[in-house]
């Protein structure tokens, strides 16, 4: 049995918070080792590795790494984060100061803090203290672009973005160049001799920083699992294997005197530098004849099983009509010109277009004959289906046919299927039969003769409290199905909940689309970072949490906090919160709170408070899960409906 | 302070380049002991910068020349045996040591060789004179 609290593993992004709690580390314990030779004196300290970093660069740089530590150790903490924040402006702030102090060639005294007492030669610690311009610019991007990335907006996610590169560029110079043989760099007010352990620490601090948000910005690009993605991580990691062991290398050669550094030097730096381009190109080349070998592969698969199914099928008429599948278009009775289906009028003569339907009174499979076309949406087209020997009426997923050369479509169309096939409850979809129908996949669902949710609220502009539980109860109930099947929905909103009338006449709630579903069982990890793309936002904006919003790892909180959405939306008629865009609504979910329903309606003070408890922008915040959820839910209903039984037999 | 950004830009880029040598013939005093001591650590390479603070400071001791002394110590790689025994003679080889990888730097030493200021990068005259005025002060 899974707990009902479903807990994601990410394995990549679990991995970067490792590599952020180790790079803050490192850089930590190498500035403790500093601050420490200052303070006691030792110059070994001071010049650990051979390299001088000034007091206050090295005080800042373990401020700095603490913060990393803190938001890496505890991610869901606000007042950790607020915490971070407010150290980092302070840090950013000194930064900028030193940068205008050095560019007015001052000396302002008067803002530097004393850290220590007069120390035997007479100098006195003080922090910021005398900083070179690589200790300035160093403190001042990485705390700013810490400060930013706290801050949880999207709005300022690429101005950190673009700082805390700025800031790796700029230190991997020295870094690099020292790898190379080049210690001494000319420029920058006269630093000759470029101290190569603090560029490294602020190197591995941009990383530290970059590690806490993996999956928003430029950087989740390296959590893709395709091309671009693959490509990336093997050329990073290709990068990181191949220039200190050839730094190595020569090191060794010179030291043996099997070459000399003056002479075969530059051409070394030169055979190492193509080396190193040649391993980017390489590694793309690869990552693109792999994704070409992928698309190859599932194409051949929907081929075969595409003449598997024209075999099966090969006695039912209706099988060759269907072949150059294209179920629906418009053709111009006139011109006879076939269209797109959306397009009225014909482009010639300018007649109104007859929409066809092939699919229309065909007998697939023998067994399913298509009644009528419902509707369509960007990846799918939905018709109404009779089985013709249960006399049952299904509805027909078919896959939009401009999809099929995209494998992560198709993958995701059958996860669906997958995910459904897993769950079986009443107030969820059942999935009767999947596969392929002239190469395009479809799936036979359980067809609902009602009305989507969105479609009530609209025409009743809202709905009572009693109303919204009881749907509500009955979407519960088939999440707590399905997140015990360790399936997480990720995309609740009105129009997947589906409401129709059960034989007894009563309200049937069904919750539907899977089409974003995500499982969390182990077996299916690799399928699922394939195609759900961990760490990217999917889902509809009014109704996503801001964990999908930052493209953190979903689990079963993600789907209560739409749940709490749609009690908002069913109560008030409007979401919680929502802007003019999606930036907008991005923006306002991760950081502004929603009003209480009660300032739009009268509801009991306990349901408000069970809506805006969903409504928690942290997953922790909120309840444990669905079932939780449910039992206050059910409490709420009861103690009503006793309310309103003491009112009576008063 | 935008003309000075722009000037800073240029002489971030200019500094990158050789020039000829200025009048930088390292000083050293002839008899410090008792003295105010004004130490000017430079590297040959760091001729925009070093170049630029040079004259400053030489100005600024220059008015004090008899009660402060004034010492000049090359950090580059060819002088270094030479640098360290002129700093461990005027008793500076810490700040020497604390100091040759941050060019330019100038420290101001009390008669006790204990150092009242140090400025890392290029400043003004008013600041140079205001550091050795502390240090003249100090007891």
């Amino acid at each position: 049995m899974i707990p009902h609290t479903l807990e994601a593993k990410p394995r990549l992004l679990d991995s970067f918070r490792l590599s952020a709690i180790i790079s803050g580390s490192i850089v930590f314990f190498y500035c403790l080792a500093v601050v420490i030779g200052w303070y006691c004196d030792v110059h070994a300290l001071k010049m650990l590795f051979g390299f001088a970093v000034p007091f206050g660069a090295a005080v800042s740089y373990m401020v700095l790494s603490c913060l990393v530590l803190l938001l890496a150790i505890f991610p869901d903490r606000r007042n950790v984060r607020y915490f971070c924040s407010g150290i980092s402006l302070v840090a950013a702030i000194t930064g900028g100061f030193k940068l205008l102090e050095s560019i007015q060639e001052a000396d302002w005294d008067w803002f530097n803090l004393p850290l220590s007492g007069e120390l035997a030669n007479g100098v006195i610690l003080q922090f910021p203290g005398q900083l070179t311009p690589d200790g300035i610019l160093g403190i001042l991007l990485v705390s700013s672009s810490l400060f930013l990335m706290t801050l949880h907006n999207s709005r300022f996610d690429p101005i950190w973005q673009i700082l805390l590169t700025l800031t790796g560029a700029v230190a991997l110079l020295p870094v690099v160049g020292f790898l190379q043989g080049i210690p001494e760099f000319c420029g920058l007010w006269g630093c000759i001799k470029v101290p190569v352990t603090l560029a490294a620490s602020t190197l591995v601090l941009s990383f530290a920083v970059y590690s806490l948000r993996p999956g928003s910005g430029w950087f989740s690009l390296l959590l893709e699992p395709d091309m671009l993605g693959t490509a990336l991580r093997r050329s990073l990691f290709a990068l990181m294997v191949l220039l200190p062991a050839f730094t190595g290398l020569k090191a060794g050669a010179v030291a043996t005197h099997v070459i000399d550094e003056n002479t075969a030097g530059p051409a070394l730096s030169v055979l190492n530098l193509f080396a190193a381009v040649s391993i980017v190109i390489s590694q793309f080349v690869y990552a693109y004849r792999r994704e070409q070998n992928l698309r190859r592969d599932t194409e051949q698969k929907l081929a075969d099983l595409s003449s598997e199914m024209a075999v099966g099928t090969k006695n039912g008429a209706s099988s060759a009509n269907l072949v150059g599948f294209s179920p629906r278009f418009a053709v111009c009775p006139k011109c006879s010109k076939q269209l797109a289906s959306t397009v009225t009028n014909c482009p010639d003569d300018d007649s109104v277009m007859n929409v066809v339907d092939k699919l229309e009174g065909q007998i697939l499979d023998g067994k399913y004959k298509i009644v009528e076309y419902i509707g369509s949406g960007g990846m799918s087209t939905v018709y109404k289906a009779r089985h013709i020997v249960l006399d049952k009426i299904l509805a027909l997923k078919l896959l939009q046919p401009h999809l099929l050369g995209n494998a992560r479509f198709v993958q995701r169309f059958q996860r669906e299927a997958q995910a459904m096939a897993r769950m079986q409850h009443p107030n969820l979809l059942t999935v009767h039969e999947c596969g392929f129908l002239e190469g395009v996949p479809f799936l036979l669902l359980d067809f609902i003769d009602g009305k989507s949710l969105d479609v009530i609220i609209a025409e009743r502009s809202r709905l009572s409290v009693g109303q919204m539980i009881a749907i509500i109860m009955q979407v519960s109930d088939g999440l707590i199905n399905a997140h015990d099947n360790g399936v997480v929905h990720r995309d609740i909103k009105p129009a997947n909940i589906m409401i129709s009338e059960n034989i007894k006449g009563r309200e049937l709630v069904k919750v539907v689309d899977f089409g974003l579903a995500k499982m969390l069982e182990s077996e299916q990890s690799v399928i699922q970072q394939k195609i759900s793309r961990e760490g990217n936002s999917a889902g509809s904006p009014m109704y996503m949490s801001p964990e999908q919003c930052v493209g953190d790892p979903a689990d079963a909180r993600t789907d209560i906090y739409a749940l709490g959405c749609v009690m908002y939306e069913c109560l008030t008629g409007n979401p919680p919160l929502f802007g003019a865009s999606v930036l907008e609504t991005f923006n306002k979910v991760m950081n502004e709170k929603p009003q209480p329903v009660s300032s739009v309606v009268e509801i009991p003070q306990e349901l408000d408070a069970l809506i805006l408890k969903c409504l928690e922008k942290k997953p922790s915040d909120r309840p444990a899960s669905v079932l939780e959820f449910r039992a206050a839910l059910k409490d709420i209903k009861d103690r009503m409906a006793g309310g309103r039984r003491a009112a009576s037999s008063v | 302070m935008v003309f000075r950004s722009i000037l800073l830009g240029i002489f971030f880029l200019l500094s990158a380049c050789p020039f000829a040598q200025a009048d930088n013939a390292p000083v050293a005093p002839a008899d410090a002991k008792g003295k105010v001591l004004i130490v000017f650590i430079y590297d040959p390479h760091c001729q925009f910068t070093c170049d630029k603070v040079r004259p400053t400071v030489r100005e600024v001791q220059s008015k004090y020349a008899k009660s402060v002394s004034y010492l000049e110590i090359d950090t580059g790689e060819d002088h270094a045996a030479q640098s360290k025994a002129l700093a461990e003679k005027n008793g500076v080889l810490w700040f020497y040591n604390d100091n040759l990888k941050f060019v330019p730097v100038v420290g101001f030493f009390s008669p006790e060789r204990k150092c009242i200021k140090y400025l890392t990068g290029p400043k003004t005259k008013g600041v140079y004179q205001a550091a050795l005025e502390r240090a003249m002060k100090a007891k």
